[in-house]
């Protein structure tokens, strides 16, 4: 773990307080009616100025871990904190049989049930109108009834949901947190300069963003240019090559100056030499600048870049001790 | 600011964006279209009833009509709701044209002042409607003389006595449009030169029928037609002279009883209430009657026209009501649609909403991008509707006979929609309200797709293929 000589950026001890930490952290995906627990447990921290690289096998869950620390996704428990704010956002109905009912796709069946029951009741009533095993009215009432409070939950819940959503995470993902993914995913219809003005557009105001236009284009050239990206500003997505695009992305996270740069993967979609590139891209601004980056990665030896390498295995994380130090020297690598 | 600008962009750049824009478009006119024209014939059908009726009507309720009418109008006059009021006669008879038209008619009785309670002047080929280039300036009441330029004893010499004017119906004598749309009318006065007998029979106010004493048999000479564009009036009705025909049915006083009419039309300030108005003109008239001790053998009704066209309008009430229900169905129907194309729209671009939302947009955003999108689409799409509606709305008439003439079956029957042109203005009003139901239906149906993108967590969005 190297210190720079630089003293105007963030100390980089690992006495220093963790900007992320999430412990315990739990989720499963339903995949038709298998429930697969991707993590168990999972616990991390990531301290000022960090460079952590969380390795594993395909499937193994750590672009899923990757998206709960960047609040990209709820987990279903633990707690996750930035610095002493608590983003954790649990599913609002933790009780098990609301959950199961309204969360879950199950009121279909509650909703089909109760309308087979009402058509049977129907039948009944036209056939043999003596034998109605109850009152029609009766039963119309409280099939409405249960309808009527179950879409009311479902639609609260959501709403709630919606909202909490708003308040906690996205303030997080517009100015704290960038994110590079591995499909790059920029808007195709717009240019490289606006793509990587997404941020500062969707966090200004109209009268905000032209106001500080100028300010916010010689920012976003800037932070190109030294992507070597300078050539391409009015370029659409579908004009470059991967590696380009991937530089727009970091381009995109970068512009607002995050906390924590997370990487999904991001030489996961480019041959190696490319690759090499983005990595130097991602170790300079380590180095030069102090960035704080959380990196996921099934490559060992793109892990071995980082800091700290934590291995995803069976929905928990463990340390890996036994890296050779010091890291390969690539940032000489010419990128353009 | 993103949302504006991403609106914008995926407007320029998108081809289903046309798709809905047209969709939006198409629609509106085509509600435009249909409610221009099935709202105009319904008011062209209102202002055609108004047109033969005053504002409000003393109406009796029998053939022998009712007496000191006279009186009446005198007292109503002194009103300061009243502009005028003007006593008519009604019965029925039958009439002999030229010995090639026998039928059995409506017979009016109208003095020369009906022309200051009702617009039946204005309806008047010879005197009103035949155009100016002829020098003659349209009449402001209507006449009954006898044209100067026809030699009617060399048409008819053995006719013997008092010959007046008579104004028939234009349907009556077989003035309608043809199959190419265009109506004959006579070429000259001359063509005006044909006779008229008409029978009628006064009714006793005992309602008894004294067919020797009470018959009335005179031959008339046609002046003028008629054409109001209501169908049934212009197909069945003759118009004479109030004096005469109060003579021929011994309406007049001679009988022993006062002189009668059948109606008394009145005719209102403008802007006043016309309800109002009826309840004062009802005291007068009970009044009178009640001062000249008339008995039961004189029954009378006061009512406003609407009342007394009641089961015409209210026929045409429902029609309303039918279109404006079938046209509820084709716009839910239209909001269908849209909603499908902002479906689509969503589920495309579910990354990009996606990605919107890793960079820090609020669901509210993104629900803010397909709502505007919709306004976006709404408005366009209802700005270019109204215009090609207005376009085909504007030249329905020449786009019916153009297709008239291709498929070789005229569209628009007069005697069955009562008029002879389709209406081809448009209601200021209507074309707000469409107008604002087309946006609405636009923001309305990007409403459901704009929640569903709004609840979608990021990773979700992104991970959607």
């Amino acid at each position: 773990m190297s210190q720079t000589a630089e003293t105007t950026l963030p100390p980089r001890s690992t006495q220093d307080k963790p900007i992320i930490r999430a412990q315990g952290l739990r989720k499963t995906f339903r995949m038709g009616d298998a429930v697969v627990a991707v993590l168990k447990n999972a616990d991390i921290s990531v301290r000022p100025g960090e460079f952590v690289a969380i390795e594993g096998r395909s499937g193994s869950g750590k672009s899923t871990l990757l998206h709960l620390l960047g609040a990209l996704d709820t987990p279903d428990g633990g707690s996750l904190h930035f610095f002493d704010r608590d983003y954790t956002r649990l599913p609002p109905a933790d009780e098990p049989v609301v959950k199961q009912i309204v969360m879950s796709r199950r009121w279909w069946y509650v909703l089909a049930i109760t309308f087979a029951a009402f058509a049977m009741q129907m039948v009944a009533a036209i056939v043999a109108p003596r034998f109605s095993p109850l009152p029609l009215r009766w039963f119309l009432g409280i099939a409405f009834g249960v309808m009527l409070i179950t879409a009311v939950i479902g639609l609260a819940l959501h709403v709630l949901r919606f909202v909490r959503d708003d308040a906690i995470a996205t303030p997080l993902r517009n100015s704290e947190f960038g994110f590079v993914f591995q499909f790059y995913h920029l808007l195709p219809e717009l240019n490289v300069l606006e793509n990587t003005m997404l941020a500062p557009m969707i966090q200004r105001s109209w009268f905000s963003f032209r106001a500080n236009r100028r300010k916010l284009r010689e920012r976003a050239t800037s932070v190109l240019k030294e992507l070597g990206l300078d050539h391409r500003l009015k370029h659409k997505p579908s004009q470059l090559s991967g590696g380009e695009r991937q530089r727009v992305a970091i381009a995109r996270a970068l512009m607002n100056e995050p906390v924590v740069l997370f990487a999904d993967e991001p030489t996961g979609n480019l041959d190696f030499e490319t690759g090499q590139q983005i990595m130097a891209v991602l170790e300079r601004l380590h180095r030069d600048k102090g960035q704080t980056i959380v990196m996921v990665t099934h490559d060992r030896s793109i892990a071995r870049m980082a800091d700290r390498v934590l291995v995803l295995k069976e929905g928990r994380l463990d340390r890996v001790s036994d890296l050779p130090n010091p890291k390969p020297a690539i940032s000489t690598m010419d990128y353009r | 600011m993103y949302k504006l600008h991403l609106i914008l962009k995926y407007l320029r750049s998108r081809r289903i964006a046309w798709v809905s824009l047209i969709a939006v478009m198409l629609c509106t006119t085509m509600v435009l279209v249909v409610i221009s024209v099935m709202g105009g014939w319904l008011r062209m059908f209102r202002e055609s009833f108004h047109g033969l009726n005053g504002d409000v009507i003393v109406h009796g309720r029998s053939l022998a009509g009712f007496p000191h009418y006279q009186e009446i109008i005198d007292q109503l006059r002194g009103l300061p709701e009243v502009e005028a009021a003007v006593p008519t006669l009604h019965t029925y008879g039958l009439v002999n044209i030229n010995n090639s038209i026998r039928d059995a008619v409506d017979v009016l009785g109208y003095p020369a002042s009906i022309g200051t309670v009702n617009r039946f002047t204005q309806s008047l080929y010879r005197q009103y409607q035949k155009p100016v280039d002829e020098r003659r300036t349209p009449a402001t009441q209507p006449s009954w003389d006898l044209l100067p330029n026809i030699r009617y004893q060399e048409i008819k010499p053995n006719l013997k006595g008092f010959t007046p004017g008579m104004i028939v119906g234009a349907g009556v004598i077989g003035i309608r449009k043809d199959s190419k749309g265009d109506i004959k009318r006579p070429d000259s006065d001359l063509e005006y030169g044909a006779w008229a007998n008409l029978k009628v029979l006064g009714i006793n106010p005992d309602e008894s029928v004294d067919v020797e004493k009470n018959k009335g048999d005179r031959t008339y000479w046609i002046v003028d037609d008629s054409r109001t564009q209501v169908w049934q009036y212009d197909s069945k009705t003759i118009y004479v002279p109030f004096k005469v025909l109060q003579q021929d049915l011994r309406m007049d006083g001679t009988d022993g009883e006062p002189a009668r009419a059948s109606d008394v039309q009145i005719k209102i300030r403008d802007g006043l209430d016309l309800n109002k108005a009826r309840d004062k003109i009802a005291s007068v008239v009970d009044d009178v009657m009640m001062a000249n001790n008339v008995d039961s053998r004189f029954p009378y009704i006061v009512e406003t026209w609407e009342e007394s066209q009641a089961l015409w309008l209210g026929a045409i009430e429902h029609e309303k009501m039918l279109v404006t229900i079938l046209f509820g169905i084709i716009s839910i129907v239209a909001i269908f649609l849209i909603f499908c194309i902002f479906y689509m729209i969503v589920v495309e671009k579910t990354k990009d909403i996606g990605i919107i939302k890793s960079v820090g947009a609020t669901g509210a955003g993104v629900a803010g991008i397909f709502l505007g999108y919709g306004l976006v689409i709404g408005i366009v799409g209802a700005g270019m509707g109204l215009l090609l509606g207005y376009l085909i709305v504007h030249n329905i008439n020449q786009l019916h006979n153009w297709l008239a003439a291709i498929l070789g079956v005229p569209i628009w029957n007069p005697e069955v929609y009562a008029f002879d042109t389709i209406p081809n203005t448009m209601n200021p009003n209507e074309v707000i309200v469409i107008c604002a139901i087309a946006v609405i239906s636009s923001v309305l149906g990007s409403l459901i797709p704009a929640i569903v993108a709004a609840l979608l967590q990021p990773v979700e969005a992104l991970r959607w293929e």
